[in-house]
C-alpha cells in the first residue's frame, strides 16, 4: 500500500500538483518497497508523504546558502 | 521537530546478507535564483550492509546527510524530500561529482542511469516548507499599505489646494 501511495505521489506529483509542477519523474519507483526513516527525535516514523513541522530549525542563514548553492 | 541528526534507515526487504545497498535523499522541489526548477542532493551513501537498521556506520557517506532547509517562498510550498534505496554498490561517475559536491543540479535520473544503480528498492518522502517570509513580510506590506495612503492622501490635500487656489483665481 505504501509504494502505491509512494508512486502516485512521486508520478503525480499527488501533494504538489496544486503547488508544485511535476518536474520530477521516476518511473522506477512504480515497484518499490517502503524505506522506513526513523529520526531521533520524533516519537514515530516516518509516513510517506508526512507534512514535518521544521519551522524552528529553519535558521535565516541556512535557508539563505540553501537558496544560493 | 528536529531532522538532525540523520534517520535511521530499514527496510524489510533484505533478502540477501551479502547485498550493498546505495541511499539517496533528494529534494526535487528545489529552484534556481531565476525561478527553473533543480534538484538539490541532501544525502549519497553507499557501502550499505544489510542489517536491520541498515548499517551506516562503515556505509561510504560521499555527500554527509544534510537536513531539510528550504528557502522561504512567496507563495509558501512544501518541498518533497526523498528517500530512495538500490540493491548496488555505489561507484561515482568523475562527471557526476561538482554537481555531488555542489548538493544543487543533481540529476537523479541520469545519475542512476550512469551509476548503473538499477531499479529502486525501497522509497520513502515526507514534505517540509518554510513560512519564515510570509511572518516576516507582514510588517513591510503593512508599511508599504502606509505610504501608500500617505502618498494618496497627500495627493488630495495638493489637489485640494489647487482647487482652493484655482478658486481663489476664479474669485
Amino acid at each position: 500500500m505504501s509504494s502505491k501511495i509512494i508512486t502516485a505521489v512521486l508520478l503525480l506529483s499527488g501533494f504538489g500538483a496544486a503547488q508544485t509542477p511535476p518536474d520530477f519523474e521516476f518511473p522506477s519507483i512504480v515497484s518499490t518497497t517502503h524505506l522506513n526513516v526513523s529520526y531521533p527525535a520524533f516519537t514515530t516514523d516516518i509516513v510517506p508523504g508526512q507534512l514535518l513541522d521544521l519551522a524552528s530549525e529553519f535558521s535565516p542563514i541556512e535557508s539563505l546558502q540553501y537558496s544560493n548553492k | 521537530m528536529r531532522a538532525n541528526p540523520q534517520p535511521v534507515i530499514s527496510f524489510s526487504g533484505a533478502s540477501d546478507s551479502s547485498t550493498i545497498y546505495t541511499l539517496i535523499m533528494l529534494d526535487p522541489d528545489a529552484r534556481n535564483p531565476n525561478g527553473t526548477a533543480r534538484q538539490v542532493l541532501h544525502w549519497l551513501q553507499g557501502n550499505i550492509t544489510s542489517a536491520t537498521p541498515l548499517s551506516l556506520p562503515n556505509a561510504t557517506a560521499v555527500a554527509i546527510y544534510r537536513a531539510p532547509g528550504p528557502p522561504p517562498e512567496v507563495p509558501t510550498r512544501a518541498h518533497r524530500y526523498i528517500q530512495l534505496l538500490f540493491a548496488k554498490p555505489l561507484v561515482v561517475p568523475a562527471s557526476y561529482l561538482p554537481s555531488i559536491q555542489a548538493r544543487a543540479g543533481f540529476n537523479i535520473e541520469s545519475f542512476v542511469r550512469d551509476a548503473g544503480l538499477g531499479e529502486v528498492v525501497a522509497a520513502n518522502y515526507y514534505l517540509t516548507r518554510n513560512d519564515s517570509r510570509v511572518a516576516n513580510e507582514t510588517k513591510p506590506l503593512e508599511t508599504n499599505m502606509a505610504n501608500g495612503l500617505s502618498v494618496s492622501m497627500w495627493g488630495t490635500i495638493m489637489a485640494g489646494s489647487v482647487g482652493l487656489l484655482a478658486c481663489a483665481g476664479m474669485l
